[in-house]
């Protein structure tokens, strides 16, 4: 069980990272980037290169893969989404531009992964993985990939939130991406604030990629795989809120892996390729029934129901 | 030969994805529904008959139903000996072929109600998630559970013109799926310059108003998925009969894309867009399908043709949004007469005649 | 010299014309007033003259800088300030957020002077500093939006109807407070306004808008003696 737990946690600490990427892009230009998964396919193979010409241990390459992930993403924003947004298009016009962009990135990650495997004649660059160290706790192994990227999205959460609400620049992104028009007027440069937001989120996709082939064997599909539950947790946590991304990605997380585990067992014995049927559902569900995500909840409205109910006054 | 077997190929392919841009076209470009998930409906079709084909003519005529642990193992065989039961009763295959393709519309078209829930509900970019995930969820319900099309390995189609040999059976069915696109075509053609049409359009560009005379968007909105939907299934069962094989895996929210960067390249809102983007994405996918050998390449040629697709669909959104033939107004009487140059005189004249 | 003059605006937002060749100008401590029928382009041309339109043709120059080319965020960063109509404050952040955020790109020390002196002549806002704003009642958010929009001491500011969504009682406070703003810091204002009548009593001059034209300039006695333009256009007699 405390396996299942562990390996719960890794996948979540995965899933944060993601997810506050594509909230974040989300609120800039209100379109959910189907790009943004690839980041990660991209973070993946920079780590799984570096590591194979020069030796540099994955974990060391995470500032390389932050770096290239982010510059990718600021420059699709300013050079395919920026102008598009500017030019009035409309939410159908940007998603399949993403979803295009997607396309090209996911054929280039493979049509790399075909060249590297002819070219060192080397077949495993069609699927990776990166050797894990198990520390023996004595109850359980406690792989030391969770150890760091529990770490790591414990740092970036912390990072984040100082930056959001203790920094000039942080509350000037806050206010720009809940109203750039006014936050233009009042003299921030809401260009920049929406590049930066763009190659953070780009930079923490990158990041996932590094930890992905830890877990599973990694190919060019990784990131479109992970996308999708991505989606599943922006959504669930509302994607007007990072704190949401947040809570979505925890819950999706351990959601998935607990609630196979559990399904598994008997009497259901459900087999476990059925995975991804939980994040997706509950994507569905979740747009049905509550759209706005668990942030979006009016909770000071539903109080006022039950205790108005309760008063007589409704 | 090898030129007429490419464009009997070309050609046959074409059929099905001008199905599939045709009812996009009709949901996307006339009536403003966001389907993303395409696919789905698409597969529907497909594994309708994938699943039916062998086991139901086997349950029809030999009175056995053939159960999964069996099945999994001896489709292909069973699927041959229904190609040959067949050949030997062409009718009982004709028969087959198009009570499966009536049940692959009517189940595509039933998920198609389904799916108009969220459709109605939803704003395009929370229902182009929904249906883009709906999709790969069936691909995973359809990769594990066997009973559908045998799972992973994928399934067996029998061909009901098995009667029919050598290139006189490819060009009789390029003739069968050319009489059904071309069908479908001209049904669309008629539905969509008709006031019917015109009320999508007018839903599409303001709900508001098209409510205030009286419509009711949510059965127009339902209406166009299930015919939507109906003509995907159409399109996948004929796919699946085609192939002669259903995997899920050939069924990813890819196609899903392709079909939506054919109607964005060739331009929503009309018909004409739709094939004329068909053409050009099929005629790229076949040419380098049949002639990949000749030119070396040290990587798989198809993400060449992604690229470029992609590549393309950018530069349209950017220099022609409208795509390669932009909508144009419906023909009603008024607008012909002015094409064709005549003076009107008055609007009260015309509605005099 | 004026402190901003507007030639020949001509602008819109994409391929829709709402100016139409319009001519401004705005002195040192100056409260001009700018009213008109519903849909004329007020509100268009403030946007405008911030650099949120598409502009066809014409110049603004602001203390001799000609600014049509500027970015909106560097017109804030150069004495001009604007209060639009509505979404004139951040709902989730707090007030004292807010605050700051009008304050980008100022020092550290002067802001904190600026903060002083806004509490000072706004002292009820002292209550709700760390309360986020979309918990405030309307008249206490329109009091933060005016905040944020005076606490840079700007040498030009831009009201969008600032009192449209307050109770009689408090848009007059309000206006009145304007002007003794405009006093104490020589600020000069541009005041588009629905209550026309309270309006010109407190300009200095005026404009009339109509259909996106500009159809009277000058003294706001000159049009208050006009009956004509009055009747017509203001419903005023």
């Amino acid at each position: 069980m405390f396996e299942v737990f562990v390996d719960a946690l890794a996948y979540s600490d995965v899933l944060i990272l993601l997810s506050i990427g594509i909230t974040l892009t989300y609120m800039t230009i209100k379109v959910p980037n189907f790009t943004h998964g690839d980041y990660a396919s991209l973070g993946a193979y920079i780590a799984f290169t570096i590591n194979l010409f020069y030796g540099i241990h994955p974990f060391l390459s995470i500032p390389i893969v932050f770096i290239l992930a982010g510059l990718l993403s600021f420059i699709f924003y300013l050079f395919i989404f920026r102008p598009l947004s500017e030019r009035g298009a409309n939410l159908v016009t940007l998603m399949v531009t993403s979803i295009a962009l997607e396309l090209i990135l996911r054929s280039l990650i493979n049509i790399y992964a075909d060249i590297m495997s002819l070219k060192t004649k080397i077949p495993i660059f069609r699927g990776f993985i990166f050797q894990d160290y198990l520390i023996n706790t004595g109850i359980f192994l406690l792989p030391f990939s969770t150890i760091v990227a529990t770490v790591t999205a414990v740092l970036i959460v912390s990072l984040l939130y100082l930056f959001l609400n203790k920094t000039k620049f942080g509350i000037a992104m806050r206010a720009s991406i809940e109203n750039p028009d006014l936050a233009k007027v009042l003299g921030v440069n809401v260009d920049l604030v929406y590049s930066i937001s763009w190659f953070i989120a780009g930079g923490l996709a990158g990041i996932v990629g590094v930890f992905i082939p830890y877990r599973i064997t990694a190919n060019p599909q990784v990131g479109w795989d992970l996308l999708l539950r991505g989606f599943a947790a922006s959504v669930l946590g509302g994607l007007s809120s990072i704190y949401g991304a947040i809570i979505g990605g925890a819950v999706i997380g351990f959601a998935e892996i607990v609630g196979i585990y559990l399904l598994s067992q008997p009497p259901i014995n459900l087999p476990i390729a059925y995975r991804p049927s939980i994040p997706y559902l509950t994507l569905i569900i979740t747009l049905l029934i509550i759209p706005k995500g668990i942030t979006g909840i009016d909770f000071s409205k539903i109080k006022r129901k039950i205790v108005g109910g309760r008063n007589g006054n409704n | 030969m090898e030129i007429i077997r490419f464009v009997i190929d070309f050609l046959s392919f074409y059929t099905i994805y001008l199905m599939l841009s045709i009812s996009l076209n009709l949901e996307y470009g006339y009536a403003g529904i966001s389907n993303f998930g395409k696919v789905l409906f698409f597969a529907g079709g497909a594994f309708t008959v994938g699943s039916m084909a062998t086991r139901l003519t086997i349950l029809l005529f030999q009175g056995r139903w053939i159960d999964i642990e069996e099945y999994i193992n001896t489709d292909v065989i069973w699927g041959t000996k229904v190609s040959l039961f067949f050949a030997q009763h062409p009718l009982y295959g004709i028969f087959i072929f198009l009570f499966l393709l009536v049940l692959a519309m009517s189940i595509s078209a039933l998920l198609g109600y389904i799916a108009s829930y969220p459709a109605i509900r939803l704003r395009e970019d929370y229902l182009g998630m929904t249906l883009v995930v709906s999709g790969e969820l069936l691909r995973n319900i359809a990769k594990n559970y066997q009973p559908l099309v045998c799972g992973t390995f994928g399934v067996y189609v029998p061909n009901p013109f098995s009667w029919a040999t050598g290139i006189f059976r490819d060009l009789l069915i390029l003739f069968i799926l050319l009489i059904f696109s071309s069908g479908i075509w001209l049904i669309m053609e008629y539905l969509l310059n008709s006031p019917f049409g015109r009320l999508l359009k007018a839903m599409r560009d303001n709900e508001k108003v098209v409510e205030s005379y009286g419509r009711d968007i949510v059965k127009l909105r339902i209406k166009t998925l299930m015919l939507g939907s109906a003509i995907a299934g159409l399109a996948g069962g004929l796919y699946a009969f085609y192939t002669g094989s259903v995997n899920p895996d050939d069924f990813t929210a890819t196609k899903t894309f392709l079909v939506w960067v054919i109607v964005i390249i060739g331009g929503a809102g009309n018909n004409l867009g739709a094939a004329v983007g068909a053409l050009f994405y099929v005629f790229i996918d076949r040419l380098i399908a049949y002639y990949k050998h000749w030119i070396y390449l040290p990587f798989d040629i198809n993400y060449m043709s992604y690229i470029i697709l992609s590549i393309i669909l950018i530069l349209v959104i950017f220099y022609s949004p409208q795509g390669l033939f932009p909508e144009k107004p419906a023909r009603t009487p008024v607008i012909e007469k002015l094409r064709r140059g005549k003076q009107i005189k008055s609007i009260k004249m015309q509605e005099q005649e | 010299m004026y402190l901003l003059e507007a030639k020949n605006i001509s602008a819109g937002y994409g391929k829709l014309q709402i100016l139409f060749n319009i001519d401004f100008f705005v002195n040192d401590k100056e409260l001009v007033v700018i009213i008109g029928p519903n849909g004329s382009g007020k509100s268009t041309f403030l946007k405008t003259l911030f650099g949120l339109t598409k502009i066809y043709s014409g110049n603004i120059i602001f203390r001799g800088i000609n600014i049509t080319r500027l970015k909106p965020y560097e017109r804030a960063r150069i004495g001009l300030a604007y209060l639009p109509q509505t979404n004139n404050s951040f709902e989730n952040l707090t007030v004292k957020e807010n605050l700051l955020m009008s304050m980008y790109g100022i020092s550290e020390d002067i802001a904190e002077k600026r903060l002083e002196e806004i509490l000072l002549f706004l002292p009820k806002i002292k209550d709700f500093m760390n309360r986020k704003v979309k918990t405030l009642s309307g008249g206490e958010r329109q009091m933060v939006a005016m905040a944020m929009a005076l606490i840079r001491q700007p040498n030009l500011i831009m009201l969008d109807e600032p009192t449209a969504a307050l109770a009689p009682k408090l848009a007059l406070e309000f206006l009145n407070k304007i002007v003794e703003l405009k006093e104490l810091y020589g600020m000069s204002v541009v005041l588009v306004e629905q209550n026309a009548k309270k309006a010109l009593e407190i300009g200095d001059r005026a404009y009339v808008f109509v259909a996106g034209k500009s159809i009277f300039s000058g003294k706001t006695e000159e049009l208050l003696r006009d009956k004509h333009l009055m009747q017509t256009y203001l419903g005023l007699s």
